[in-house]
């Protein structure tokens, strides 16, 4: 059966240099090298490097995507299959070498064209220290890339041009650990167990975009389709994939190969469970019969696996919660008792304060449920200060302007900035829905 | 009220519901081509006349029968 080693290489502090390379926990970058990389597609008019370390007062504002830098060194495919020109090869077998602490992460400032024609594209900002500084993304060390394209490029270009220059610089640093021993080893495989344990199936909801060409893709593809089983060692290679336009934070690359819930089930793995695998399930269907079918169709996949229990998870809010929930309650009317992880109120959650913690808002935690969802985990809701105070050094770009219906509205990046004032329907904080519950944003009142 | 998702109208407390087509296009169906799109969205609009003239005490359903739906 499949079985992937990993190999950790943790990152503790990054300094500019030629050549590049990784000693030590002492990563080397040649800022001019992954310039160049960047510029490889002439459609990238201007890319800035720049090294961003946890602590620090910096403030990275358009982020779009963040990518941990993988490599295969044996075993068939590429890490991150089939997205910017990588082959479609299954992967998930073999040996592959990761960083530890340490990604890429793309800033690009969206032009209007793209704002018009995805609403959602919005400005997010991580903060390395202070108050704000309360997600996941603000504990990584980065190479930051600022990039600037070519103005005429369409939605779907601007996506693919951004991540694929994103990608070659991810690639490149991987490739520093082509020949090194890692200092850390992990094996990961689902061998049966030697007794009958309770079989658990992982049904890993996965927001599609309803805006044609964009979104999280499995192995490259976007569109909506019934849902697919992935072997865990599948995702740990990359087989899931953020894009560039819609930031919402559970759709970024980094945390579909950190996702806490691959290795806690591992861990669990012929102890007191049986982990069967991952159907990726996708959401925010377009109709009602859609969202039934795509919730059947994943009923019976779990059935036919013989699983005894499962582990909901989704990666979004809003209306992808229909089809969530319509599985839950599929799941648990075979048979499947089922646990669901999710965050709450995923809207209108800028200040937190304690009156607001329960639900973030006057809304109810869940938009939609089922009785049958009787054991929900919750990660929570947004924890952000009123404002945040402002930082000595930017990267991205030099103003934000958050609100997608108050375009008008912007501010200076370096801020001091006030979210409930400047903020629309979302926080701009990356990483504010917690979706798998990585932060410690979360267990502000809990 | 039209809504493309019945569940989170009716869970609302919407008395009334007529289902729609899509999130997308909640009343019409752009893929029935212009004479099939405007049968279809007058019997979305004949369906929410007999909702709003209909006596309900709880939530309720009202859809579009498939034959209808798909008559050009």
């Amino acid at each position: 059966m499949m079985r992937l080693e990993l190999g950790s290489f943790p990152v503790e502090s990054i300094r500019s240099g030629s050549p590049g390379g990784y000693a030590s926990g002492l990563l080397t970058v040649d800022q001019e090298q992954l310039r160049a990389r960047c510029l490889e597609d002439p459609r990238v008019v201007e890319a800035e490097i720049d090294i961003v370390e946890p602590g620090e007062s910096t403030r990275i504002a358009h982020v779009r995507d963040v990518i941990e830098p993988r490599l295969k060194v044996a075993g068939a495919g590429h890490a991150y299959p089939a997205i910017c020109g990588h082959p479609p090869d299954t992967v998930g077998e073999g040996v592959t070498h990761q960083y530890e602490g340490f990604a890429v992460l793309l800033a690009a400032e969206v032009p209007e064209r793209i704002r018009r024609a995805v609403s959602a594209a919005a400005t997010s900002i991580v903060d390395m220290s202070g108050p704000g500084a309360v997600t996941v993304y603000s504990t990584l060390r980065y190479v930051a890339l600022t990039l600037r394209l070519e103005p005429a490029l369409d939605l779907v270009e601007w996506n693919e041009t951004l991540l694929s220059a994103a990608h070659r610089v991810s690639d490149t640093l991987a490739g520093y650990l082509r020949e090194l021993e890692p200092p850390r080893r992990h094996a990961y495989a689902l061998d049966p167990p030697s007794e009958r344990l309770p079989r658990v199936v992982h049904v890993h909801t996965l927001n599609g975009s309803m805006v044609p060409g964009i979104g999280s893709t499995i192995y490259g593809y976007a569109k909506h389709a019934l849902p697919l089983l992935l072997h865990p060692n599948e995702i740990l290679d990359g087989a899931i994939a953020g894009d560039a336009v819609v930031t919402y934070p559970g759709k970024c690359t980094w945390v579909q190969v950190n996702n806490p819930v691959l290795p806690q089930l591992y861990e669990r793995h012929g102890t007191d469970l049986e982990w069967l695998g991952c159907i990726v399930s996708r959401t925010r269907w377009g109709a009602a019969a859609e969202k039934e079918l795509s919730a059947f169709q994943t009923v019976k996949l779990a059935r036919m696996l013989g699983a005894d229990g499962a582990l909901v998870t989704w990666n979004h809010g809003g209306n992808d919660l229909i089809e969530v929930m319509l599985t839950i309650q599929g799941l648990e009317q075979a048979g499947i008792k089922t646990v669901f992880l999710t965050i709450e109120s995923d809207i209108k959650v800028v200040r937190l304060t304690p009156e607001l913690a329960e639900t973030g808002s006057h809304e109810p935690p869940l938009l939609f449920s089922v009785p049958e969802a009787d054991a929900i985990v919750s990660t929570g809701t947004l924890a952000a200060t009123t404002s945040l105070p402002a930082m000595t050094r930017v990267v991205g770009g030099d103003s934000v302007a958050f609100d997608f219906e108050r375009p008008d509205v912007v501010a200076p990046t370096s801020g001091p900035l006030d979210l409930e004032e400047l903020s629309g329907a979302y926080s701009p904080l990356f990483g504010h829905f917690d979706n798998y519950g990585i932060g410690t944003q979360s267990y502000f009142d809990y | 009220m039209v809504s493309a998702l019945p569940p989170i109208a009716l869970q609302a407390g919407g008395n009334r519901v007529v289902k729609g087509v899509k999130i997308e296009h909640v009343c019409g169906d752009p893929s029935l081509g212009s004479t099939g799109d405007a049968a279809l969205r007058r019997r979305i609009v004949e369906r929410c006349l007999d909702a709003v003239s209909a006596e309900v005490t709880k939530p309720t359903l009202f859809e579009i029968e498939e034959a209808e739906a798909a008559a050009p």
